[in-house]
């Protein structure tokens, strides 16, 4: 356990250096960008230097290396100077709640539907599923979502078109309370983008689920279980779907890792205010701080999430051991 | 194992359940509980700061003039009007005298005072500051306090533009002076709208000032929601969960949500230009006979009408319709692909498989953009395609905005497509723009005569005397083509029918917001 956190640190560290390097080979000058286009040569250069940007490259980065190991990320260029820990603090238990609502819609749909296709190969249901699933791979996010609200929204009028309510842990709290209103609003906002970013999600899940189940069906044991006489459902669930589902776990996990970094798309179009959209921003503008610190907050989920599918391994299958 | 997914189970029949039943009932759509009266607007980008000294970004600006008053407000046609100044005079050429208005207190109960406007033009003009149009005020030598009740500017010679800029949100001292750069996310300003709350990335809320001392708002106050597409943004207010959107928005959402009865959609011509900056220091495009035949070439109407479906309006030369300078007298070399071929052919150019040469040199460029806006992506194809029917070599390079403009910048590019924004007096479009050592002189462009008229234009006083300098400077510029100009970019406003009383500004300022009332809410 110990070494693979030493690992991740070394992972870590290598992120922020490949980001640092990245950003400074790109061009864009965030002194240029924040001083707009009226600005004049000497007006970026006087900025350039009160930013410390006309520092050699090294010393910049052996400077936020330095910080960012005391857990000080800097400020933003160009949000009012605000702390980048508080930004990404303020950003990032939204992409969470996102990324994990969108989990455990698609582990919810896509498990069962893996399951009974492969328990029904070759039957109509498994033809369909499968033919739906590579349909929902191929269709670009942002154009399901702008589906989405035009059904949800527009036409039937259930759902809201953009934005975040209350976060879900609050919004539990307020109905232990009996005030149910804030939890049913904040679940209408996160249907919408939950639906979209879990499509990919329910596909990969789905083909996994099946490819691992046929496998194991055919396998010695669930032969045995089935000749001492298990219902069906027992030898599926209970002695099948518990071994099938190790290789479906890594997907969770990698999946759940990317949709905190990569639910970029869906949360623009949503006006969802996570993560995505403050990264996204802060490239475009060359915000350096922001960039560097979201992105190594995002490796470092990854890493933990990375982590604890590993963990979750050796507790699903008893023969894992780390040592 | 079972109990677990039971548990799973009753939680997602829960999710489902209040999915429904919050459906098709309604809990009041996307209004947050409380929000009666409360009019919401829907912006592209969050504000990157609330002090508007630092603002760079349009969402800033619009939040700075919501909190905040300037001196002067510019009104529909950009003429500036008293506001925290009641009146001022010119005792000589480059003095100017303000006399600011009595009895105003800032959101937090301060009083205002002259100590509030000379530190904050002494805050931007602070060689240090990150003020992002500092140069727009550096002609700025002195700013003095006379009384508690009156400044005194002083300028290095006289400065005709002054009082366009002078707009720019007057920040409290007491709060400023801190330097805890609180401003930036908790304003505080003299304006009808005191600042609540700012959920990052997402939404700021705003409150009417009961004391405002330009009456009281007649709406609760303002909810400015942060919805980055546009066409979320078109298909949000369509559905009534935003009453008030405005540019930019894309010309085939626009021509959807006309049709419409719930909303009022108001186009007009806004401060900005789309235009082609054309680098005048390198081969074929140093040639003046070789830009002339590119504007020939350019089908202005065609791109208003088929790309920007008349949301734009095709230009005819430098000064907007919407500038008191303008006139349409002054115009730049029009669609007549013949006259560029004459025009080529009397230059010494000789058509060889399609494409012009000249001493054996190819008659080739390179049109550039940025990625970020589709329409000007189509414009350049459509360019391209144009130019490369009469026998120009064209080749397009698309690039994000960082990379793109910094290219420009240093004057790397030969033709470019860009705006300019906020075009309030002429001056703001063309002094650094083309005299010779201008700062945004990217297309490199010089020539005596003018420099002489624009800085004449800015040390005139006299607004009629200034018109005809600049449509003088105009029609030079018409004539050598430096910059193309291809469109007066429209303004348009959706609002809620429900929304009265609200007076577009082709700004994009939204301050007369605190005169709408809302029905039905």
């Amino acid at each position: 356990m110990l070494r693979r956190l030493a690992q991740m640190v070394v992972v870590l560290f290598g992120i922020s250096l490949l980001v640092f390097g990245l950003l400074h080979l790109v061009p864009g000058d965030p002194a240029a960008l924040l001083l707009g286009q009226q600005a004049t040569a000497q007006d970026i250069a006087r900025l350039r230097h009160v930013m410390g940007l006309d520092r050699p490259v090294w010393y910049q980065f052996v400077q936020y290396v330095a910080r960012a190991a005391r857990g000080d990320l800097g400020t933003s260029i160009f949000l009012g100077g605000q702390r980048v820990t508080v930004l990404i603090g303020a950003h990032l238990p939204a992409t969470a709640e996102l990324a994990f609502a969108a989990m455990a819609l698609a582990v919810a749909v896509g498990v069962p539907v893996g399951v009974l296709c492969a328990v029904r190969q070759y039957s109509l249901i498994d033809v369909v599923s499968m033919a739906v699933t590579q349909i929902g791979v191929s269709m670009p996010v942002f154009w399901l979502g702008m589906l989405f609200i035009l059904l949800f929204s527009l036409q039937l009028r259930w759902l809201p078109t953009f934005g975040r309510g209350m976060p879900l842990p609050a919004a539990f709290l307020a109905m232990l309370e009996g005030n149910g209103a804030p939890l049913v609003d904040s679940l209408r906002h996160l249907a919408m983008p939950a639906m979209t970013l879990a499509l990919s999600a329910v596909v990969l899940i789905t083909r996994m689920v099946r490819s691992a189940m046929l496998e194991v069906l055919g396998q010695d044991y669930v032969r045995t279980a089935r000749s001492k006489g298990l219902t069906a459902r027992a030898v599926t669930y209970r002695h099948a779907l518990r071994n099938a589902v190790l290789p479906v776990i890594t997907i969770v996990g990698l999946q759940v890792g990317a949709l905190l970094g990569g639910a970029v798309v869906t949360e623009t179009i949503f006006a969802w205010p996570g993560l995505g959209q403050l990264l996204i921003n802060a490239i475009s503008q060359r915000d350096f701080p922001v960039v560097q610190g979201a992105t190594l907050v995002i490796a470092l989920v990854f890493s933990v999430i990375n982590l604890a599918v590993d963990v979750a391994y050796a507790w699903l299958d008893p023969r894992i051991h780390y040592g | 194992m079972r109990t677990r997914s039971t548990w799973l189970g009753w939680v997602l029949v829960g999710c489902l359940a209040g999915l429904l039943v919050g459906g098709p009932v309604g809990v009041g759509r996307a209004q947050a509980p409380g929000s009666a009266g409360m009019v919401r607007i829907g912006l592209d980008v969050d504000a990157g700061t609330g002090d508007p000294r630092f603002a760079l970004d349009s969402s800033a600006y619009r939040l700075g003039e919501l909190v905040y008053d300037g001196l002067v407000y510019l009104n529909n046609r950009q003429a500036p009007e008293p506001s925290l100044a009641s009146s001022w005079d010119t005792p000589t050429p480059t003095t100017w005298v303000f006399h600011l208005r009595r009895g105003v207190t800032f959101h937090d109960g301060q009083p205002f005072t002259a100590d509030d406007v000379v530190y904050t033009f002494e805050t931007i003009l602070d060689p240090s500051s990150k003020a992002p149009y500092r140069s727009l005020y550096t002609p700025i030598t002195k700013v003095e306090k006379v009384d508690a009740y009156t400044v005194r500017m002083t300028t290095s010679a006289p400065y005709a533009p002054l009082l366009s800029y002078l707009n720019i949100g007057i920040v409290p001292k007491h709060i400023g002076e801190k330097n805890d750069g609180s401003l930036a996310s908790h304003p505080v300003g003299t304006g009808p709208f005191r600042f609540v709350s700012w959920d990052r990335g997402s939404k700021i809320t705003l409150e009417a000032n009961a004391r405002y001392w330009g009456g009281a708002p007649k709406v609760r106050g303002l909810v400015i929601n942060i919805v980055p597409d546009n066409s979320a943004r078109a298909a949000a207010v369509e559905a009534g969960d935003l009453d008030f959107i405005h540019s930019p928005l894309s010309p085939q959402d626009v021509a959807r949500l006309r049709k419409s009865s719930n909303l009022i959609v108001t186009k007009m011509t806004g401060l900005g230009i789309t235009y082609l900056n054309i680098n005048t220091s390198v081969w074929p495009l140093s040639d003046v006979k070789v830009r002339q035949a590119l504007a020939y070439l350019t089908d202005r109407q065609a791109i208003a009408a088929d790309i920007y479906q008349g949301m734009d309006q095709a230009a005819t030369s430098l000064l907007t319709p919407g500038l008191w300078a303008y006139t349409g007298s002054v115009r730049q070399p029009e669609y007549n692909p013949a006259k560029a071929r004459a025009l080529l052919q009397e230059d010494g150019f000789t058509l060889q498989g399609g494409v012009y040469e000249k001493d054996g040199k190819p008659l080739a460029i390179e049109l550039w953009t940025h990625s970020e806006d589709p329409n000007r992506v189509q414009a350049v194809e459509f360019l391209q395609n144009a130019w490369q029917k009469y026998g120009f070599r064209v080749k397009v390079s698309t690039n994000e905005w960082p990379t793109f403009s910094s290219a420009v910048y240093a004057s790397k590019h030969q033709v470019a497509l860009l705006g300019w924004l906020n075009i309030v007096d002429p001056d703001r479009l063309m002094f650094n723009q083309f005299t010779s050592n201008g700062g945004q002189n990217w297309e490199k462009y010089s020539n005596p005569t003018v420099d002489a008229l624009l800085q004449r234009g800015r040390t005139t006083l006299d607004r009629a005397a200034r018109a005809k300098i600049y449509q003088q400077a105009a029609q030079i510029l018409a004539n050598d083509q430096p910059y193309d100009v291809l469109l007066y970019q429209g303004y348009v406003v959706v609002q809620s029918a429900q929304l009265h009383g609200f007076v577009p500004n082709p700004s994009g300022n939204l301050k007369t917001l605190d005169a709408v009332t809302l029905g039905g809410r």
